[in-house]
Parts: structure tokens; C-alpha cells; sequence
């Protein structure tokens, strides 16, 4: 004897489980704990009075020179980027470990010094 | 069929929560993060050159009529290079002495500054080029008197350019065969029309071997 109601059940399940079945496809399983928690971070000093001066070389930019470094700031691993129009990368220095208050940075993409607008800065540690 | 529905709303739930427990799991290592965005320069060494100007075969030599030409990133306040000059005038002149200082750099090398200038009370803040060589002015300091200085102030830089007026007194010149890239430290007094100065920016040029 047939049974609608388990035949109906079976329909509305899979109707329902489709959309969360779709999500997952994009997804490579490598865990199935899930685990929340959360810690105060802190940068190691005040970033912001740290000044930049650059060297460029024919018009294009070899070296930057950061000052006013945090000495706490020291053994700390500092990423820069330089940008352009609209917020591009034009450059980059780092990740380097802070040595002192004062550090000159090598610079990849050597951008045409007219072209940089922007620069941020990033420090993990120490 | 209400008993159906709800077997298959728990159904669908626990399908669905099996693909939302997938997190990739990470370790905080440091509780130090922080970042900020600088102010880049805006007055600054734009290009510093020196030029061969008479094409004359042998390089590296300090001859009549080279040049040293170094331009700012900016308009500058005309005063702060030279107090006898007035902001508005695109173009100024002067007739002044240029100093090699022999060996005085910081890795030994020549070094070239501005001597002086009538009208200038406190002189010519261009500030100072290492040469990159120690090469160029042997025996003493070589002076170069009466060198045409040329300031030119456009609306968006600043140049100025010394022609070499010929053979310094002091001492004798040098052919350089080898060397490094001339380096300008700009003077701090100069500032733009804002009051900005080139901190502890500098310009380096593309050649090795200057003149």
C-alpha cells in the first residue's frame, strides 16, 4: 500500500536540504568542529606618527625611509604598501622584522614617484 | 501530513547544517597587530641629473659647460632657496661660485655645493650632491667661480640648473671611469609654497658616471 505522506515527507526534505546542499558544494571540507572564541589584540604602538621619505632614483622609487618607529615595535614584522590611482598597488616593502626606530625598506615595482598617492602600513608582532 | 512535514523540516535542517560546519581552523599566534595609513611626501627631490653638454668624448670629467640640474617636486617659496629672490618670477639668474668638496663625503666621495652668491644672504640652500666618486676634484677643494645658476618655477615643479663655467681653481679635475649614482640630499630650509620641506627624502640619479 502506498504512502503519501511518507512520499510528501521525503519531497519537502529534499526541497529543503537543496539550498544548504548548493552552499556546500563550494566548500572543501577540512574540519567538521567549529569552535568560536576571541582575543583583545593591540597594535605596539602608535603607527600613525611613523613618517615616510623615499629615495628615487631617475624619477622612479628604490628605497623608503620609515622614521619614528615605536621602539616596542621592535622584533615586529612590517609590511608597506604603496598605492595609486583608485587604491592600487603600485609597490611594496616587506613583511621585514623591525630592527630600530628608523629602517630604509628596498621597494618592489619601482613605481614612477608622480603615480604614488597612498601608502599603508602593517605590523604583526612582535 | 503535519507529522511528515516536521520529519522533513528536521531533515532538511540537519542536511543543511552539514555544510556549514566545514571552517578551516587557524591559530593566533601574536595578539600585536596594527596598521595605519602614512602621509606620502609631497615636496620632495624629484630628479637630480648631470649633463655632458658639449659631447665631448671623454666622460666622467668635469669640463666647461656640463651641467648639474636638480628639480623639486613642487613650486618652492622662492625666499627659502635664496633670500634675494621673490616668488611670482618664473625665471631667475644668478652668477655664483659652486664648490667639488674633495673627498668630504660621507663614503669618501666628491661632493658639490653651493658656494657663494650675491644677493643670498645666507646663500644658495640648494643642499648637497654626493658625486659618487672621489674621482672628480683631486688635491683640494676645486671652486668653480662664476657658474650661470638657473631657477626655473613652472606650476607644478621647481628646477634649477648650473652650467659649468670651466677649469676650478684649487684643484685639478679628474676622469672617473667607475663610480656610483650622485646622490642629492636637498636643504631643509627650502620649502614649498605650503611650508613643506623635503624631509629626509633624496634623489639619486640613473648614471654611474657623472659628466
Amino acid at each position: 500500500m502506498r504512502r503519501p505522506g511518507l512520499a510528501l515527507c521525503v519531497a519537502v526534505a529534499a526541497l529543503l536540504a537543496v539550498p544548504g546542499a548548493a552552499g556546500a558544494r563550494t566548500i572543501t571540507p577540512s574540519s567538521n568542529k567549529v569552535v568560536s572564541a576571541q582575543t583583545a589584540v593591540s597594535s605596539c604602538g602608535a603607527l600613525s606618527g611613523i613618517t615616510l621619505a623615499w629615495t628615487s632614483v631617475a624619477g622612479s622609487l628604490s628605497t623608503v625611509t620609515l622614521g619614528s618607529i615605536p621602539a616596542a615595535c621592535a622584533g615586529g614584522s612590517l609590511s608597506l604598501t604603496l598605492t595609486g590611482t583608485g587604491d592600487a598597488s603600485v609597490g611594496s616593502a616587506g613583511p621585514v622584522t623591525i630592527t630600530g626606530t628608523t629602517q630604509t625598506l628596498p621597494l618592489s615595482g619601482s613605481p614612477v614617484v608622480t603615480t604614488v598617492t597612498g601608502a599603508y602600513l602593517s605590523v604583526v608582532g612582535p | 501530513v503535519t507529522r511528515a512535514t516536521a520529519v522533513a523540516v528536521v531533515a532538511a535542517l540537519v542536511l543543511s547544517w552539514a555544510g556549514v560546519g566545514l571552517a578551516a581552523s587557524f591559530t593566533l599566534t601574536t595578539a600585536r597587530l596594527g596598521g595605519t595609513g602614512l602621509t606620502t611626501p609631497v615636496m620632495y627631490p624629484y630628479v637630480v641629473t648631470t649633463g655632458n653638454a658639449t659631447g665631448k668624448a671623454v666622460t666622467g670629467r668635469i669640463d666647461r659647460n656640463d651641467t648639474v640640474s636638480v628639480v623639486w617636486s613642487r613650486p618652492i617659496d622662492q625666499p627659502t632657496l635664496c633670500s634675494g629672490l621673490s616668488n611670482g618670477t618664473p625665471t631667475s639668474s644668478a652668477t655664483m661660485t659652486w664648490i667639488v668638496q674633495n673627498n668630504t663625503g660621507t663614503t669618501g666621495n666628491d661632493v658639490l655645493v653651493p658656494g657663494t652668491v650675491p644677493g643670498c644672504t645666507s646663500g644658495m640652500h640648494v643642499g648637497s650632491i654626493d658625486l659618487g666618486s672621489p674621482g672628480y676634484i683631486n688635491g683640494s677643494n676645486g671652486t668653480f667661480a662664476a657658474a650661470t645658476t638657473t631657477v626655473s618655477v613652472s606650476a607644478t615643479i621647481t628646477s634649477l640648473q648650473v652650467t659649468i663655467p670651466g677649469a676650478p681653481s684649487g684643484g685639478t679635475v679628474g676622469t672617473v671611469s667607475s663610480g656610483s649614482a650622485a646622490v642629492w640630499t636637498p636643504d631643509p630650509a627650502v620649502t614649498d609654497l605650503a611650508g613643506r620641506n623635503c624631509g629626509a627624502s633624496l634623489a639619486q640619479t640613473a648614471a654611474t658616471v657623472q659628466f
